[in-house]
């Protein structure tokens, strides 16, 4: 799953015009593509050294070769693999990134739908932080540069504690 | 009759009168003397035939008869002293029976009345007592009910403060394990649409 289109320059300090798959989701899937990028650079560094090699090509992650496809790269490319790592690089610098807590650990498709709000409506290249909190029961914590917002369901309860009080006190 | 008659009459009793008061004195004089002389002897005598009739015997039968009479006088008295001690005593007896069940009998309805006067200032003393414990009961209920409703307000207070905590927790422990996240999905999207200016303006700005 991408984004449908390529996004355009949403602002000044937008790193790069690839587009970011849902399936890359933190900084971590981010550095690890980067070092999957190097690794293969450096295999075909290699292999322009020595004539011939027995050794086969890294093979790509899914990520990779989704990134790949939905840019309609060549890993062959030396400049496509140069626009990756560019790219890669900078978004793991540039990015934004928000942190998300949930009550249990969330799967990676939930992740992805949640990647798209942020990506269709904030910034194409957002990232996230997953973190977990036990206590909030169901719902996530969203902390982003400068706010915190809660979308649990304790904080949901306490706006609704008046209703619940005035049925208590009407019952007793 | 006439004067005459009568006068006679009474002269001629007058008469017979006075002789016959002579005659008498004159007899009478003359047996004095004899009396007198006659007296004598009789006296002389008398003086001689005591000593003959009161003899010892005679006398040691006067002295028995006369211890006899004293005793029987004496036995007599002693009966009539006893009778009338056994009288007196019964009588004393008596007396003191009454006296004492008098005595008695004042005492115990003294003591009863000091125990109905007890008796009444107890009763009295408890009515009082009940009154004050109905009035401190009736106080300490109040004061009962209004900490009663005070705790009942500091605890809906307290469970009011916590509540969202309280209802997390309950959640949390009855279904938490069961809440997937993707049935949150539609409720986060929910939330994030209803802050999305507010997201979006500080991801942008932090950018």
């Amino acid at each position: 799953m991408a984004l449908k289109e390529t996004p355009k320059a949403v602002h000044a300090s937008q790193p790069a015009v690839l587009a970011l798959p849902v399936q890359i989701l933190t900084s971590g899937d981010i550095s690890r593509l980067v070092r999957e990028i190097e690794e293969i650079e450096e295999f075909f560094d290699k292999a322009a050294l020595q004539s011939t090699t027995t050794k086969a090509m890294p093979q790509a992650s899914q990520q990779l070769t989704v990134l790949i496809g939905d840019n309609k790269l060549n890993i062959l490319h030396k400049k496509d693999r140069e626009s990756i790592d560019g790219f890669l690089k900078d978004v793991r610098q540039k990015a934004p990134v928000i942190h998300l807590s949930f009550a249990t650990d969330p799967k990676p498709d939930f992740l992805m739908k949640l990647i798209v709000w942020f990506r269709s409506n904030a910034h194409p290249y957002v990232l996230i932080k997953i973190g977990l909190q036990p206590n909030i029961a169901a719902g996530c914590v969203l902390r982003t540069t400068n706010k915190y917002f809660d979308f649990s369901f304790k904080e949901h309860f306490e706006e609704s504690k008046a209703k619940l009080s005035v049925a208590m006190r009407a019952s007793t | 009759m006439n004067v005459w008659g009568l006068g006679l009459v009474v002269g001629a009793l007058l008469a017979a009168a006075l002789a016959f008061v002579w005659v008498a004195y004159t007899l009478g004089g003359g047996n004095k003397a004899r009396g007198k002389a006659q007296n004598d002897a009789f006296t002389e005598l008398a003086e001689k035939d005591v000593e003959s009739i009161f003899n010892d015997d005679f006398r040691e039968e006067l002295r028995n008869r006369a211890r006899l009479h004293f005793e029987k006088i004496i036995g007599e008295n002693a009966m009539f002293l006893q009778q009338d001690l056994r009288l007196t005593t019964s009588q004393l007896n008596e007396y003191m029976k009454a006296e004492i069940t008098k005595t008695l009998q004042e005492e115990f309805s003294k003591y009863e009345q000091s125990i109905d006067d007890a008796k009444q200032l107890a009763v009295d003393s408890l009515a009082k007592t009940q009154i004050i414990i109905e009035e401190e009961r009736r106080v300490l209920n109040a004061n009962l009910q209004k900490e009663f409703e005070g705790e009942r307000e500091r605890l809906i207070k307290k469970f009011e403060d916590n509540l969202a905590e309280i209802v997390n927790h309950y959640v949390l422990d009855a279904v938490g394990n069961e809440i997937d996240l993707s049935d949150q999905l539609e409720f986060i999207l929910n939330e994030l649409e209803a802050n999305k200016a507010a997201i979006v303006e500080d991801i942008r700005s932090g950018a």
